[in-house]
C-alpha cells in the first residue's frame, strides 16, 4: 500500500497530476473519501495531467462525464463519474464503466466504493482521508485489483 | 382561426415533462410528472439512472399535455417538437429523445433540439416577457450554477460558473450529512427558518477570479464544523449558518456580474431559485442597486417543458433537426453572439 499526504487543495491537484503519467488505458480509479474529502480536486488533477481542456467540475448531477484528452499513452478520453446518488449495484451497473473504459479512456469514479464489482477487472483504489489540519488529506493506492498498475509504478510517478 | 402551437417534451433528469405553448408564448399546458397530483395517476417518483419510469410516463404526460391543449395523439394540432437533448442525464435524455422523434416523424413536423439551460433562460420570457435586455441570469440547480449575460433571446454570454459543485448539490450533500433527507434544498430552506445564521461563520468562498464560484470548501466546513462539536450541534443553526453563506456568494457574484456589464436586470432561475433566503436576498440587492430583480415563480424555476417550448418557438424556424439528432448528457450552451 502507498500513502501520500497533501496539505492544500492545489497540492492535491498536482498529486492528481503526477499520479496521471502511470496510468493506461482500460484503469479505474475508485475513490472513497467522504464529503470534501477532495475527491474532485483529485480528478481536476488527473485530469490536467492527462491534458484535459474542459473545466472538471463535481459530476454528481450527471454522474458520467466525459472529457477529450490530449491521447498521451494511448488515453484519448477520461471518463468522470460519481455514485453518490446510485444505490445498487444494478443501477451503477447501467453506467457501463467497465464497457467505457475499453474505449482508450481511464475513468475516475468517485463514491465507487458502493459497486466496486461493476467497475472491471483493473482497478485503483484511492481512500481519502481527513488529516490534522484543516485542509490536510491523506491518500492510500490499494493496486491489489489492478491489472496495469504495481506499488512500484505509483511509486515512481509519486515521488517526483 | 387557432393559434400556431409546439409541443415540447422535458426528459433530462427526474421529471418526466411535457408542455404545448402558442407562439405568443401562451401556455396552453404544461404537465410536470413529479408533481404531486400526479403520483398517484402515473406511480410515483421517477428512479433516476436507467431513465426507465421516463418510458412509462413519457406517452401518458405528452398525451395530457395535449388533451389539455385540446387535441388527441393522433390530432395533436402542433407544428413541431421541442425536445431537451442535453445536458443531463443520458438514460433519461434519451427516452424523451427517441419519444419527440417517434412523433415527430408520425405527425410530419419539425423536430427541434434543446439545451436544457436555453430552456431555462427562456422561463422568465413566459412570465416576464418586459423583463429588459440586457439582463443578468444567474442559474442555479442541483447540477448547474453559472451566471449569464442575457442580451436578447439566443444571445448569451457565459460570465461565470462553479468551479467545482452546484450550489444545489452542495444543499443536497449538507442536507444528507445532516440527516435532512433529499431534496435538500427545501429541507434546509425549512430548518433555517428556525436557526441562527450567524451561530457559525462558514467561509464565502469567492473563487478569487472574477465571476467563478466555488461551494466545495463550503461543504467541508460544515462537516469540519459538526465533526469537531462531536456531531453536538443545533441542526437548525448549521443549515441557517450554511444557507446565508450560500446565499451571500450567490447575490455577491450576481451583483458583481451585474455592476460589471452594466445590466439592468437580475433574473433568477433553476431549482435553488426556489430558495426563500436566496430570493428575499436577491431581492434587497437589486432594490439597493436600483435595477429589476425578477423572481420566476417556483414552477417555472424548476424543471418543466413550458420552458423547452419557448425556447423551441426561438429555433423553430431556424432550425429543422433530422431523426440523427443525438442526445449530449455535456451539452455545452451556445454562446455569445448564438442568434441563428
Amino acid at each position: 500500500m502507498i500513502t501520500a499526504s497533501t496539505s492544500s487543495v492545489d497540492e492535491t491537484r498536482s498529486l492528481g497530476e503526477r499520479l496521471s503519467a502511470a496510468l493506461m488505458p482500460g484503469v479505474v480509479l475508485v475513490l472513497i473519501g467522504g464529503l470534501g474529502a477532495g475527491k474532485t480536486a483529485l480528478a481536476q488533477g488527473i485530469g490536467r495531467g492527462l491534458g484535459v481542456r474542459d473545466r472538471i467540475t463535481s459530476p454528481t448531477f450527471t454522474m458520467v462525464a466525459t472529457y477529450p484528452t490530449s491521447g498521451r499513452g494511448g488515453i484519448e478520453v477520461m471518463l468522470h463519474a460519481d455514485l453518490y446518488r446510485v444505490d445498487s449495484g444494478v443501477e451503477a451497473d447501467d453506467l457501463s464503466i467497465a464497457e467505457l473504459v475499453e474505449e482508450a479512456a481511464v475513468a475516475v469514479v468517485e463514491w465507487g466504493d458502493v459497486a466496486p464489482d461493476v467497475l472491471g477487472d483493473d482497478r485503483l483504489v484511492i481512500r481519502i482521508d481527513l488529516g490534522q489540519g484543516t485542509d490536510d488529506r491523506r491518500f492510500s493506492f490499494d493496486c491489489s485489483a489492478s491489472r496495469s498498475l504495481d506499488d512500484a509504478a505509483l511509486l515512481a510517478v509519486l515521488a517526483q | 382561426m387557432t393559434a400556431r402551437r409546439l409541443l415540447a417534451i422535458e426528459s433530462s433528469c427526474d421529471e418526466t415533462a411535457a408542455a404545448v405553448v402558442d407562439e405568443d408564448l401562451t401556455v396552453v399546458s404544461s404537465v410536470v410528472s413529479s408533481q404531486i397530483d400526479l403520483h398517484a395517476a402515473f406511480g410515483g417518483v421517477v428512479p433516476e439512472v436507467a431513465g426507465r419510469a421516463h418510458v412509462e410516463l413519457l406517452e401518458p404526460v405528452v398525451a395530457q399535455a395535449i388533451e389539455m391543449a385540446g387535441g388527441t395523439m393522433t390530432e395533436p394540432g402542433i407544428v413541431g417538437v421541442a425536445v431537451t437533448r442535453g445536458p443531463g442525464l443520458i438514460g433519461s435524455l434519451l427516452v424523451g429523445l427517441s419519444g419527440a422523434k417517434a412523433m415527430a416523424w408520425a405527425w410530419g413536423v419539425p423536430l427541434i433540439g434543446i439545451n436544457h439551460m436555453e430552456g431555462h433562460l427562456f422561463a422568465a420570457q413566459l412570465e416576464a416577457p418586459q423583463v429588459p435586455h440586457p439582463h443578468v441570469t444567474l442559474l442555479v440547480s442541483g447540477g448547474h450554477t453559472m451566471l449569464l449575460l442575457v442580451k436578447g433571446p439566443g444571445d448569451y454570454e457565459l460570465l461565470g460558473g462553479t468551479i467545482d459543485d452546484a450550489a444545489g448539490e452542495a444543499y443536497d450533500k449538507v442536507a444528507r450529512y445532516l440527516g435532512l433527507g433529499y431534496p435538500g434544498g427545501p429541507a434546509i430552506d425549512r430548518l433555517a427558518g428556525t436557526g441562527d445564521p450567524a451561530a457559525y461563520r462558514f467561509p464565502r468562498s469567492m473563487a478569487k477570479d472574477g465571476l467563478d464560484l466555488s461551494f466545495s470548501g463550503l461543504k467541508t466546513s460544515v462537516v469540519r464544523a459538526v465533526d469537531q462539536a462531536g456531531g453536538d450541534v443545533v441542526v437548525a443553526d448549521v443549515a441557517a449558518s450554511f444557507q446565508a453563506a450560500v446565499t451571500d456568494v450567490l447575490v455577491a457574484k450576481s451583483m458583481a456580474a451585474v455592476d460589471q456589464t452594466g445590466a439592468r436586470a437580475l433574473v433568477l432561475g433553476g431549482g435553488v431559485a426556489a430558495n426563500s433566503a436566496l430570493r428575499a436576498a436577491a431581492g434587497a440587492a437589486c432594490e439597493e442597486a436600483g435595477i429589476e430583480c425578477f423572481l420566476p415563480s417556483l414552477a417555472m424555476c424548476t424543471d418543466n417543458a413550458a420552458m423547452i417550448a419557448a425556447a423551441g418557438w426561438h429555433h423553430l424556424d431556424h432550425v429543422g433537426d433530422g431523426l440523427e439528432l443525438a442526445a449530449d448528457p455535456s451539452l455545452h450552451l451556445e454562446l455569445e453572439g448564438a442568434q441563428p
